[in-house]
């Protein structure tokens, strides 16, 4: 896998505290909530834990020496939650699992991934869908179970989609909507 | 033994006995003396001798003791007290002894009395009563002498006088000081006015006199300051007088505010207003009463309040917008452009640094900075480099 290539401002240094200036502060959240996201996807991460948060390179930069304080993270990962890119597991709020794109948007991705490749009205298992060797090209390869699970459930609920529980694993049943 | 003197046995006012016990006879140096089978007493002040059948005593100053030893007794010879003495001073009374060559004196004692007196002794010696003012002129007296000088009359009556008398002295001493300061002043008025005459001279002679000193000393003459300051007599009203006063500051200080950068403290506006007033001085608060008046445009100078509470005076000519450009440019300059200086790389910019490059004190460069920083034209970097300031590139970021 290749390096994440950092943008600019992961080098400039007033990037990692938290402005001041509430317009300013809002741009910079945003980045933030890029950088994480984008980084995340490259690394596929999908979980964090805000305790162990800060040793997370995207959190700090040791060639400018910097990093961002506790609070500021504890303020982004909030922001996730916020706009629907973090779903906190536990109710204490200490860890959470990133989507990088919301559950709507990967509903949306399996149902087109289903239809151009002919899987409408059969049963696929999860495995095929994020092993498979018909979506190694797509966004959800290699996603985690519980991620895709949540957007098959959206898709059940629209109608569009119908999961199976067997005993030898989950599986799916794409509808004609 | 010619440092002893004859008193009468009565003790001096403020003087206090501390111990006292039988002493069996008195040495002038190593000899044997026939005053014998006596007493001694020790007080803050002196040692007394005095034999029962006598209504005399014999009196040592404390004052000319230098050491005291002990010199315990054997089989035949009794305990004594070693006292080494100074010489006798020439204004003692008569004593038992014209003269004598020995330095030291000794005092036979019972072996029992020995530690507790020699203890006794050496604690009056350190404290050191006779210093006091109080023994100054007693300690060697002879009450029997009758001359003390008379001390005046006690009571009520007395008190008061003296009260008079020192508050009397207390108000001479005040008004011949004040005396000098009035002279002073008028004489102050008329070297105004010869310092006038002379930077008008030299005015008129034109600019060929352009060597250093000259214009050293034109600036110092033209820089003396106000020569008919306002003054709180001359004004009926305190409201009025504030704002003469605010007429006063603004019209004096506005070159100087201006050659500062168009903005200035208030405590360095109270400094030189009083500077340039000299002699009637005005105080802190009517210094910032009357700024508080120059608020409005009428004034050339306002005075401004940070949100920290600084106040300053400012030009009123001087706008936010252009201050705020003038500290984004000096920190381009300073942390390196948009793309940093090679590789990406910025420095960040201290308070300390802007008032230093900026020539500003560095209260004012910090409200400058933090005012940037609300008009969003710089960002902090907090680290444990402590607080830096960079200019705001966040314009190019990207969610």
């Amino acid at each position: 896998m290749a390096d994440f290539t950092w943008p600019w401002y992961y080098n400039f240094p007033p990037f990692f505290t938290l402005q001041t200036n509430s317009e300013v502060r809002r741009s910079q959240l945003e980045s933030w909530c890029g950088l994480v996201l984008r980084w995340a996807r490259h690394c596929n991460v999908t979980s964090i834990d805000v305790a162990s948060c800060s040793s997370l390179p995207v959190f700090s930069n040791a060639e400018v020496g910097r990093a961002l304080p506790p609070e500021g993270i504890s303020v982004v990962l909030h922001e996730l939650a916020k706009r629907g890119n973090l779903e906190w597991t536990d109710k204490s709020k200490t860890r959470g699992q990133v989507l990088w794109l919301s559950t709507g948007a990967w509903a949306d991705q399996l149902y087109r991934w289903a239809q151009a490749t002919s899987k409408v009205n059969t049963v696929c298992t999860l495995y095929e869908l994020t092993q498979g060797d018909e979506s190694t090209d797509q966004e959800f390869f290699g996603l985690s179970d519980d991620v895709v699970l949540k957007a098959l459930r959206l898709l059940e609920s629209q109608g569009k989609a119908e999961v199976i529980e067997t005993p030898d694993g989950t599986g799916v049943k794409f509808l004609q909507s | 033994m010619d440092r002893w003197y004859w008193t009468d046995s009565s003790m001096m006012p403020g003087e206090v006995a501390k111990y006292s016990c039988a002493c069996k006879r008195l040495y002038d140096g190593d000899d044997r003396t026939s005053y014998e089978d006596g007493h001694l007493s020790i007080t803050n002040v002196r040692l007394m001798w005095k034999h029962p059948s006598q209504s005399k005593s014999l009196g040592l100053s404390l004052a000319l003791v230098v050491l005291v030893e002990e010199e315990t007794g054997g089989f035949l010879s009794s305990a004594k007290l070693v006292i080494h003495l100074s010489p006798r001073p020439p204004e003692q009374p008569d004593g038992p002894v014209g003269k004598s060559s020995n330095a030291h004196i000794k005092l036979a004692i019972r072996q029992s009395d020995l530690q507790t007196s020699l203890s006794q002794l050496q604690a009056v010696l350190s404290d050191r009563a006779w210093v006091s003012s109080s023994f100054r002129n007693l300690s060697l007296n002879h009450p029997t002498r009758g001359n003390a000088p008379k001390a005046p009359r006690a009571g009520i009556l007395g008190i008061e006088r003296a009260l008079e008398a020192k508050q009397q002295a207390a108000n001479e001493s005040i008004s011949s000081a004040f005396e000098d300061l009035k002279q002073l002043m008028v004489q102050a008025k008329d070297m105004v006015a010869l310092s006038h005459n002379i930077a008008a001279r030299i005015k008129e002679q034109g600019h060929d006199s352009s060597s250093d000193e000259t214009t050293q000393f034109r600036s110092c003459l033209l820089s003396l300051g106000i020569d008919d300051p306002v003054t709180r007599d001359a004004v009926g009203s305190t409201n009025e007088y504030h704002k003469k006063l605010a007429n006063e500051i603004s019209s004096a200080l506005t070159i100087p505010v201006q050659e500062a950068g168009g903005v200035m403290l208030l405590s360095e506006v109270y400094c030189r207003i009083n500077r340039a007033r000299g002699m009637q001085l005005l105080s802190p608060e009517d210094v910032a009463n009357a700024c508080s008046l120059m608020k409005n445009s009428k004034y050339p100078l306002n005075l401004h309040a940070f949100e920290s509470g600084v106040q300053v005076l400012q030009l009123s000519s001087l706008s936010t917008a252009k201050l705020v450009k003038e500290t984004r440019d000096l920190l381009e300059n300073e942390c390196g452009g948009r793309d940093g200086f090679g590789e990406g790389r910025w420095r960040g910019v201290s308070a300390g640094e802007v008032a230093r490059l900026a020539g500003l004190p560095l209260m004012l460069a910090k409200e400058r900075l933090l005012l940037c920083e609300r008009e969003g034209a710089v960002l902090r970097d907090e680290s444990n480099q402590g607080l830096n300031f960079y200019p705001n590139y966040f314009d190019a970021l990207e969610a």
